[in-house]
């Protein structure tokens, strides 16, 4: 059980579950701090039709300090992709797209960038289904689901960073 | 006693075109000429004398001398055995179907009876032919595996095949009208039999219950037309009760299919459109509280509105939902009252634009007041979906225009048009569908669960009115519905 001890839901001697500590660690009030650094200064871009969802998206990453680029359209996310002088740190997109499908964006970008190293994309779609998944695995892109909190949203992310500037 | 006739009644026989036998009261042969030796085979010196029921086959012989008998009682000039098939025996053995017409001749040795004998070998064949082929045509009519009769011009079915006995009983020289119908029925099949005997065919389908038994029948009235007039008419009855009962099975497997279909569809479209308010709710509420200590308030405000916006479209999105199970259901009722139609769409202008707050909407109406028969709260939903749709649609500082005109007496027409890209012709009725969503391609994202209009339709519908879309000149999509006027 030792491994379990560090993280929520700390168990005490006293078998008590510790409630309250694992809600504050739940909902931590930063007060102008990000909560983890490693996204700031990084160029993002966010690929999501949904205004809401992309706003909110792009919103958490700006407060991490990212610098963000949003897209509602495959068709702009391509263009994006193109025209950056160089590759984005991350790429989150949406499957659900009004022009074509994130599967198709996420193969133009790889005419670009072949290596997920390169320019790595994370999947952010209310598909649940188990075989886009297999297929974000096989594409070594990251699958990450909505709803989603601003929290698992940054913890979700961030391993797929590209490392270098 | 006369042996055999000569002189210049024998020279007139002689030159008779028929063949001609004359025989005295004891049924000797006294006389026969050349014609009727020719078809008899008999020279005149061996029979003229003899009996002259040599020239009959042996099995009618006695029946021929009990009729001999019966001649001379009454003796005047007749066709003989009239509607019987007579036969003559030639010498060879071999008959000969033969007309004979007798004709007494009173002489000083007593009454000859003439014999005039005509061969109708030919005509009895083409008779035979004739038979055989109404035979033939009968039985075809006959085996008919569908209802056939045929009537004259007066009605009265003087022709009807097996299948149309088993149904009606027997027909022949009765008119249909006899068969029980009632007053309405008759007056409905005076009018079918007019437009038949003008020369048109008439066919309808109908299904009765006769002993519990429900039956569909394909009925056919056609006129028989002769040398370019009518002379009566057909009736054609075929049962099409299995191929309707296989029909209605096949409609209700892809009802259900569909039905399956679109519940796929709803649960697909419902998780999607759940999620992605959801996602919105979710995500600002987490936002707000992890970065709390970050947000300016005005950006704290519009988490909270974007979060509401969110709970709005949830909102609608269920009550679309229930609206549209209960349009399946049957179960929602209009309240349908006569009712001004211009503050019904005031209202749902001034509603959207609280949503749309940065949209110009342009209001035209034809008067102040349109009295229509509608039920206002159905109407509203209607507007506000048309309104919302539009201003969805709609490119930033374009205006969405709403017109309520007086089509004629009858009809109101409302419109609401956008100023947006449109859609392509062909999905021009699509759009009313259940779950259509934009086509691809468009460039302004499209949410909601593709029910609004499918709902507005059903309203619209229920109100005994109509509902299209169109594209006006200048670009756009318009959708009209129209409103009985009272």
């Amino acid at each position: 059980m030792a491994q379990f001890h560090s993280g929520l839901g700390e168990f005490d001697r006293g078998g008590r579950t510790a409630v309250a500590r694992a809600d504050q660690v739940r909902h931590p009030v930063s007060h102008g701090v990000p909560t983890v650094d490693v996204l700031i200064d990084t160029s993002i871009l966010v690929v999501e039709d949904d205004l809401a969802v992309q706003e909110f998206v792009a919103g958490v990453l700006r407060l991490e300090g990212a610098i963000v680029v949003a897209a509602s359209t495959g068709a702009d996310a391509l263009s994006l992709v193109n025209s950056a002088a160089s590759p984005y740190h991350l790429v989150v997109l949406d499957l659900c797209l009004p022009d074509i499908t994130g599967w198709d964006v996420l193969d133009g970008i790889r005419l670009t960038y072949p290596s997920p190293a390169e320019c790595p994309v994370v999947i952010l779609t209310a598909d649940v289904d188990d075989e886009s998944r297999r297929r974000a695995a096989g594409l070594s892109v990251g699958f990450l689901t909505k709803p989603i909190g601003a929290r698992e949203l940054v913890a979700g992310l961030t391993p797929f960073l590209r490392q270098g500037s | 006693m006369l042996k055999s006739l000569k002189g210049t009644a024998a020279e007139f026989l002689e030159a008779v075109p028929d063949a001609i036998v004359v025989t005295d009261g004891g049924g000797r042969v006294v006389f026969i000429n050349t014609t009727a030796v020719s078809l008899l085979g008999y020279r005149p010196e061996e029979c003229v004398g003899r009996i002259v029921e040599m020239f009959i086959p042996e099995r009618f012989r006695r029946q021929h001398d009990d009729s001999v008998g019966q001649y001379y009682a009454d003796a005047q000039p007749r066709t003989m055995a009239a509607g019987k098939d007579l036969v003559a025996r030639h010498k060879n053995g071999r008959e000969i179907p033969v007309d004979i017409s007798l004709s007494p001749l009173p002489t000083d040795n007593g009454v000859l009876v003439i014999a005039a004998i005509r061969d109708v070998s030919e005509r009895r064949r083409a008779e035979e032919a004739l038979r055989e082929s109404e035979a033939r045509l009968l039985a075809a009519v006959e085996n008919l595996p569908f209802s056939f009769c045929a009537c004259d011009a007066d009605g009265r079915c003087f022709m009807q095949n097996a299948a149309s006995r088993e149904t009606w009983g027997d027909r022949i020289g009765q008119r249909i009208e006899d068969t029980g119908m009632d007053d309405d029925a008759v007056a409905r099949w005076d009018g079918t039999r007019r437009r038949v005997m003008a020369g048109k065919v008439v066919h309808w389908e109908e299904a009765s219950t006769r002993d519990g038994q429900t039956r569909v029948e394909y009925t056919i009235i056609a006129p028989i037309q002769r040398d370019g007039r009518v002379t009566g008419f057909l009736r054609v009855g075929i049962d099409v009760t299995e191929r309707h009962r296989a029909l209605d099975l096949e409609v209700r497997l892809r009802a259900s299919e569909e039905s399956e279909r679109l519940k796929d569809a709803l649960l697909g479209t419902v998780s999607h459109e759940l999620r992605s308010p959801i996602s919105v709710i979710h995500g600002y509420a987490t936002t707000a509280l992890e970065y709390a200590g970050r947000l300016s308030p005005d950006e704290l405000i519009q988490y909270f509105r974007d979060i509401d916006s969110a709970t709005l479209r949830l909102e609608r999105l269920v009550s679309d939902l229930l609206i549209m199970s209960r349009l399946d259901a049957g179960a929602l009722t209009m309240d349908l009252q006569p009712m001004d139609i211009v503050p019904v769409v005031h209202e749902a202008v001034r509603t959207t634009g609280i949503a749309a707050r940065q949209r110009e909407f342009r209001t035209a109406t034809e008067s102040a007041s349109i009295r229509v028969e509608g039920d206002p709260a159905r109407l509203l939903e209607v507007l506000s979906n048309l309104l919302e749709n539009a201003d969805k649609f709609s490119p930033e500082g374009e205006p969405v225009e709403v017109s309520v005109e007086t089509a004629d007496e009858n009809l109101v027409k409302v419109s609401v048009r956008d100023r947006g890209s449109g859609i392509p012709p062909r999905e021009l009725d699509a759009i009313f569908g259940r779950f259509y969503r934009g086509a691809a391609g468009g460039r302004t994202p499209v949410s909601g669960a593709g029910l609004g209009l499918a709902i507005c339709r059903s309203i619209i519908q229920a109100h005994g009115g109509r509902i299209w879309a169109s594209l006006p000149a200048g670009g756009g999509l318009q959708i009209t519905f129209s409103l009985r006027q009272v």
